[in-house]
């Protein structure tokens, strides 16, 4: 088992940083080595769903993700230094089912154990974890 | 990169996304949807074989696609999903609207 692993990128609050994003989540996937394909998919889903948002929606220029893992967890860390969020993003459900757009936020809470938010010390903070006893791989 | 193949016939059409199916690419193959409606192949399968991982924005495209086919008297239907796809159907409870078939020639019965 190669864990603990660590890696972390601050990029501009672009679409077009989420190519970085992925190739942030490809390096980290190379040191943790040991993750099964259930928990890479689950912690993928939520962290890009996560990183879209800021990405598409957040009025600040840069944001920081940091992602780490142990044998017990996966996590990430997103700061940017935007306004804080209007409406909580935990409480977010997913649309009917027609729905062209919406489930983001709802998707990154069904996938990951943990999805944790505040604003604090004029910064938004978001918190990912996936316990690693999550289920099969 | 989006390839669309028209190899199947009268009213059918089948696209062929590759890589990542996210905000970068939904646009396109909401683009050649709507293009394959508009030439009367209504009948639109989505070979997602080539696809490594899909978004929530790639799902939107879909299901996008689903009603422009639908409101033209035609249908939309998936093939060749993987495990990632497979999970992001299953979180958003999307697996009866937009229900996977194994093959392409499947989804085209």
């Amino acid at each position: 088992m190669n864990v603990p692993a660590a890696a972390q990128i601050t990029a501009p609050a672009e679409p077009n940083s989420m190519q970085r994003v992925h190739d942030l989540l490809a390096q980290f996937w190379d040191q943790c080595g040991s993750v099964t394909l259930h928990e890479r998919i689950r912690f993928e889903t939520a962290t890009v769903e996560i990183a879209n948002n800021i990405a598409e929606h957040v009025d600040t220029e840069t944001f920081t993700l940091k992602l780490a893992a142990n044998s017990e967890a996966l996590e990430a860390l997103f700061v940017d230094s935007g306004p804080p969020l209007r409406f909580d993003p935990l409480s977010r459900t997913m649309p009917e089912e027609l729905a062209e757009s919406g489930r983001g936020l709802a998707l990154a809470c069904a996938a990951v154990d943990e999805v944790h938010y505040l604003h604090e010390a004029h910064q938004n903070r978001w918190r990912l974890v996936l316990h690693r006893s999550a289920g099969p791989g | 990169m989006i390839e669309l193949d028209t190899a199947f016939g009268d009213g059918t059409a089948v696209i062929r996304p590759m890589g990542r199916l996210t905000m970068d690419t939904a646009p396109k193959l909401r683009s050649l949807v709507r293009q394959a409606v508009a030439e009367n192949r209504a009948r639109v399968v989505i070979d997602l074989s080539g696809i490594e991982s899909m978004d929530s924005v790639g799902l939107g495209s879909l299901i996008a696609g689903l009603k422009t086919t639908r409101q033209a008297g035609g249908d939309l239907r998936i093939a060749c999903i993987g495990p990632q796809v497979s999970t992001i159907l299953h979180l958003a409870s999307l697996e009866r609207v937009l229900r996977p078939y194994d093959s392409v020639a499947e989804a085209l019965q």
